[in-house]
């Protein structure tokens, strides 16, 4: 058979030390299954799989603020498997679909795939990162999760390149490939059976993802409608908001009523002064007083009352939560809000404990 | 302390670790043998099965609190600073989710005779097998001390031949899928003739996994005597196996590894070529033998 239109190319084999890696992953796995059967005869599973809480005495608050880079362990409600210390790699923060990309660590110490990469910390649930099993999850729910630490700029920018790698199906090339394991190319792989376990620890996430996405359609359709003084009314609901009276010698400051709400019900209201970045064009408006219900990533709508439609902009909240950012759609929407007499802001809460 | 006491851990103690970030940084007595003889007797219980020798290494009764502190060393994910309130974070967490006293101690034996046990085994390079009980015929997994890593490499390297080849440099990623690409169109129509037609019929059950040929006999679509399809499949295979990837690409692992990036790109052509109307009958053959295997 011919080869001359081949493409020229050229393979490598493996060096040991990552061969080492698959050898010590497979050790690993026998010896984890292994302690799972024991574990499973002694019925020891039935107990702790009990959900419930309670017991909770004086636990630290949850690290709100969420950023890129943050190591973070997942609180247990939001895992699917009972007793699990999931620890994830924040990669990226979205500002633009309430959601962050994380990339959970491994339960083993060394990589088993091509996507797999042992981070050189000496922390042993920290050793590998999964690139394969990046996900996107709300950042509301991230943000209830404890921050245990941090990636340094080089290893985090060495990550990114990692799950770009990951996505597209190329090589890392140097030092980094020295650090990945080997690709999955069989089938029949034992290894495959492993990320089928791995991917569904993060079931509970996806689900909380979707309702997420659910509130967040549900909002920009409910039905609002200012009257000529600036009241503000929920039309299904027909519950009406008064304008508050503008304080006397005004700084200049631009301030909007916030009203939260879940499932249709609002839970609190609040005020928030504008600040605008004319460059981006966008609207961050910071909550002025309580701030207690309030997360980063949850969906925000921006009405005004200058319109044919009261909906001037979709955003969400940032920060720890007490930042709400509006980046209209285009320049006629950026003026519109600039220059609506009356606007009012609606974040809805997703059920925030399910 | 009655030596009753010395197996439970009450909720105090529980209580003044959760503040004190480790068990060297407790300061009452009945806090310190209490966890300690917690942890000893969880790791002791899931080690000494395995290997007595390491059981006794960290669980020794004359040991303190060596096994707690392997516990933690652990928990502790190992790279921070134990005095900040972050590497209490796991505590936090376990307890987030828990009932009672007796839930919290339930997750954290699980974790030690599970995660922890599997850590230091792994440490300690053990492996398992699976042995027969002489007396109760019960199938039992040992675990011996791994004297020989390289046995084991060998039997990998049997097992999944051509996983250790890949790409050679960054501009080596998009030329290998490339030549698999090309060679696979090259391939397929290189059995795109009557000749070798019961080959093209052979490469597209192999390629949906259909490995029985009494079903190929029975379908009616070749009229060859069952040793021929087993010939023609065996030719098909050594054929694949024989491709001429060029001079960079010689070795057998290599040869391998070149396939097996060509069979999805093969897969996607079969797919194609099935989809047509003059091919449907043996479509459904396909949908239905492959259904057939799947059950």
């Amino acid at each position: 058979m011919s080869t001359s239109k081949l493409p020229a190319f050229k393979v490598a084999q493996a060096s040991e030390a990552r061969k080492q890696f698959l050898l010590r992953w497979r050790l690993e796995r026998k010896l984890d299954l292994a302690l799972r059967m024991q574990q499973a005869e002694e019925s020891c599973l039935a107990m702790v799989a009990e959900a419930g809480a309670g017991y909770a005495q004086n636990l630290r608050p949850f690290d709100t603020s969420v950023c890129v880079g943050d190591i973070r362990l997942l609180r247990q409600s939001d895992i699917q498997e009972p007793g699990r210390l999931l620890y994830v790699l924040v990669l990226y923060v979205r500002n633009d679909n309430l959601t962050s990309l994380v990339v959970p660590f491994s339960t083993y110490s060394t990589p088993c795939c091509k996507d797999e990469w042992l981070t050189g910390l000496e922390g042993e649930p920290l050793k590998v990162l999964q690139f394969w099993n990046a996900q996107p999850v709300p950042t509301f729910a991230l943000a209830q999760s404890w921050r245990v630490g941090t990636f340094d700029e080089e290893r985090l920018e060495v990550a990114q390149t990692l799950y770009h790698h990951a996505i597209s199906g190329s090589w890392p090339h140097g030092d980094v490939r020295e650090k990945v394991g080997l690709a999955i190319l069989n089938p029949n792989d034992e290894r495959l059976a492993y990320q089928q376990e791995e991917l569904a620890q993060f079931t509970k996430l996806r689900n909380r993802l979707f309702t997420l996405q659910q509130t967040a359609t549900l909002q920009a359709k409910r039905v609002v409608a200012f009257d000529t003084k600036g009241a503000f009314t929920f039309v299904k609901e027909k519950k009406t908001f008064k304008q508050p009276e503008r304080l006397a010698a005004s700084s200049g400051d631009v301030f909007a009523e916030v009203h939260l709400c879940q499932e249709e019900k609002v839970v609190a209201s609040l005020r928030a002064k504008r600040e605008t970045d004319a460059t981006t064009q966008t609207f961050h408006w910071s909550i002025v007083g309580n701030k207690a219900h309030l997360l980063p990533g949850f969906p925000a709508c921006l009405y005004g009352n200058n319109a044919k439609k009261p909906l001037l902009a979709q955003g969400q909240t940032e920060c720890d939560g007490s930042v709400i950012t509006f980046k209209p759609a285009t320049p006629a929407a950026f003026t519109r809000i600039q220059k609506a007499a009356f606007v009012r802001i609606v974040i809805a809460l997703p059920k925030i404990n399910d | 302390m009655p030596k009753e006491n010395i197996h439970k851990v009450e909720p105090q103690s529980w209580q003044e670790w959760k503040e004190a970030c480790s068990i060297e940084r407790c300061r009452s007595k009945k806090t310190l043998q209490q966890l300690s003889t917690f942890g000893r007797l969880r790791l002791d219980a899931a080690l000494r099965s395995i290997s007595p020798e390491v059981a006794s290494h960290y669980c020794a009764a004359d040991l303190g609190n060596r096994a707690w502190l392997k516990i933690e060393q652990y928990l502790y994910a190992g790279a921070f600073d134990k005095q900040k309130k972050e590497c209490k974070a796991y505590k936090d967490q376990i307890l987030e989710g828990c009932t009672d006293s007796s839930h919290f101690e339930a997750i954290l034996s699980l974790k030690v005779k599970q995660e922890i046990a599997r850590w230091i085994l792994s440490e300690e390079c053990f492996r398992i097998v699976q042995k027969k009980d002489k007396e109760t015929g019960r199938k039992k997994y040992a675990y011996i001390r791994d004297e020989s890593l390289a046995e084991e490499l060998d039997d990998l390297t049997d097992q999944n031949d051509g996983v250790y080849v890949e790409p050679a440099s960054a501009s080596d990623d998009e030329a290998v899928e490339g030549a698999a690409a090309f060679k696979a169109k090259q391939f397929w129509a290189g059995l795109n003739t009557s000749k070798n037609a019961i080959k093209r019929l052979m490469l597209v059950c192999l390629l949906n996994d259909i490995w029985d040929m009494n079903a190929v006999l029975s379908s009616g679509l070749s009229d060859c005597k069952k040793t021929k399809l087993y010939a023609e499949r065996e030719t098909l295979l050594k054929s694949l196996e024989m491709l001429d990837w060029g001079s960079e690409c010689k070795e057998p692992a290599e040869k391998a590894y070149m396939t097996r990036r060509m069979l999805p790109h093969l897969k996607e052509i079969c797919e194609k070529w099935l989809n047509t109307a003059e091919n449907s009958e043996l479509k459904r053959f396909i949908v239905t033998a492959g259904s057939a295997t799947c059950a």
